[in-house]
């Protein structure tokens, strides 16, 4: 299980899935990790109530940066309210336990292990949280 | 916002990247002992050569180059550190140049004369100064290292410090474990006291912007492999100090600053691959003069290194058996990271590491006052990754992935 959960995170890292800038975006998030190292921006365009559009950019481990591409895939078409409680669910599993509703976002769970590298998969979030608690 | 820092550029500048061993490629984290060396370093050395070299004050062209070469180094090496030009001096290296320049200070010492030397300093910026106060009857004062923070003893630095010091030598980083030490602080004390501050920079060059006048050294010292160019060491030192400093040199040899301090022919060749590494960082860097080239390269550099080392050092943290020796968070480091695996010795992880294209090395790194006050002395000292411009994310993951395997016997 450990080795597919690996699978589906460098398969991310490798292949990011959208990663660009977006000007003049509706959404635009810095998050830096100096403890760890990470950078990650988050992007997206809020149309007719949902999420557009929803992109990244930033440098970093791959924990970080796969975690930020499958946050993309997973808000895009998402009501604000929605986004909320998807990422409100994941940060609450990368705490406790694995949460098989969450479909693939399950193995950055699976792969971090330590307590140090929780920040890395939870960077992006974050930052969207912030985002969205902010419009 | 993030600033850019093209690490597959900067790669491609270093031909040696290009090595192998048993088939994959070379990942080099030692580059605290000697950094890879840029390509127009490398084409600056064998350019000088191939053009045809010469002694300096001939009337003909090969010599007169040589003299625009060593003149354009010097002017380059000042816009590196923070002086002019004339307060340059180039020489063998490091230890070399500390050697010269104690013996010279040495001679405004007598039996009332104090000098401060530090626990965490490498011994070169230690020794020297230990031979000429004993040679001169002066009293040698050490600053204590905390062990539990890997830090300087400010209030033993102050207490250290009074009106017969003459000398205070201290690293600008630590080699060993990556403290950054205040400098500037510790210079304003020493000044306060009328003692004269060596700094040596040979580790923090190739990692942070160097400001001679702002950190309040009155020599500073660093050597070239370091930052990405040839075997040469490179001082400058305040012209008040360097032209009142009676060095030993030859009758015949010039007795003005800098090249007083020069003896014999310098390596030509050399300072011509430094000013090769200088162009190189500058061309890292943005800005309208070489100097703010330099600031704006090294703190690019700086921010870059330091999220690869956060993360290679919060990833070793994580490992079982494995010893971080590193300054607490908040504390100013370079990405040079310190650590030993319990119940293995050093060379045994230097051995697994190199099966993985790891090239990382072990030892006390002549910091062996320091070794020795962690107990690990006899242990081999430590095994030190030391990153560089040219390291990758994925190298530290990579390396942190073999090291994982290692600890836990996979």
């Amino acid at each position: 299980m450990q080795s597919f959960y690996k699978e589906i995170v460098l398969d991310h890292f490798q292949r990011p899935r959208n990663r660009r800038g977006l000007e003049e975006a509706d959404i635009e998030e810095h998050i830096h990790n100096p403890l760890c190292g990470d950078h990650v921006t988050v992007y997206a365009n809020l149309r007719g109530g949902t999420l557009e559009e929803v992109s990244f950019t930033g440098r970093g481990c791959s924990i970080s940066q796969a975690s930020a591409s499958m946050l993309t895939e997973q808000l895009t078409g998402k009501s604000r309210d929605e986004a909320q409680e998807k990422i409100e669910a994941f940060l609450e599993m990368m705490r406790t336990q694995e949460n098989e509703e969450l479909g693939e976002l399950v193995a950055l769970k699976g792969i971090v292990q330590a307590r140090n590298r929780l920040r890395c998969a939870t960077l992006a979030w974050e930052a969207m949280r912030r985002a969205l608690s902010g419009l | 916002m993030q600033r850019t820092f093209d690490v597959q550029a900067v790669r491609e500048q270093f031909p040696a990247l290009g090595r192998e061993y048993k088939g994959r490629g070379v990942v080099y984290f030692d580059g605290p002992g000697g950094s890879q060396v840029a390509k127009q370093a490398i084409d600056a050395v064998s350019g000088y050569m191939e053009r045809g070299g010469a002694n300096l004050h001939g009337v003909f062209p090969t010599s007169t180059e040589t003299e625009e070469i060593l003149a354009q180094t010097r002017l380059a090496a000042a816009d590196f550190l923070g002086g002019a030009p004339e307060e340059v001096a180039f020489g063998a290296n490091m230890t070399t140049l500390t050697f010269a320049i104690s013996r010279a200070l040495a001679h405004e010492w007598d039996e009332n004369s104090e000098i401060v030397v530090t626990e965490l300093d490498h011994r070169a910026n230690v020794d020297p100064w230990l031979i000429a106060a004993s040679e001169r009857g002066a009293t040698v004062r050490w600053v204590r290292v905390d062990p539990e923070t890997l830090t300087l003893d400010r209030e033993d630095l102050e207490r250290n410090i009074n009106e017969h010091t003459k000398l205070v030598a201290v690293g600008l980083a630590s080699n060993a474990v990556g403290t950054v030490n205040d400098v500037a602080a510790i210079a304003e004390k020493a000044h306060g006291a009328g003692a004269i501050v060596a700094v040596d920079a040979v580790h923090a060059a190739p990692h942070i912007p160097i400001d001679r006048d702002w950190l309040g050294a009155d020599v500073i010292t660093c050597s070239a492999y370091k930052f990405f160019g040839p075997h040469v060491g490179v001082t400058a030192i305040k012209r008040d100090l360097f032209e009142r400093m009676s060095v030993y040199r030859l009758d015949p040899a010039p007795d003005h600053i800098p090249e007083k301090l020069e003896t014999g022919t310098q390596n030509h060749e050399g300072i011509a691959g430094v000013k090769g590494a200088l162009d190189f960082i500058a061309s890292l860097g943005e800005g309208a003069s070489q100097r703010e080239k330099h600031i704006s390269a090294m703190q690019t550099i700086e921010e870059y290194e330091a999220d690869l080392a956060a993360k290679f050092r919060a990833a070793l943290g994580d490992l079982p058996n494995v010893k971080l020796y590193a300054a607490p968070e908040g504390v100013h480091k370079t990405p040079t990271i310190a650590f030993r695996v319990e119940g293995r010795t050093n060379e045994e992880v230097c051995i697994h590491m190199l099966e993985h294209g790891f090239f990382i090395a072990a030892g006390d790194f002549y910091a062996s006052t320091l070794a020795e006050k962690l107990g690990i002395s006899d242990g081999g000292g430590f095994v030190r990754a030391g990153l560089a411009p040219y390291n990758t994310m994925e190298e530290v993951e990579r390396f942190i992935e073999a090291l994982e395997g290692f600890v836990k016997g996979r």
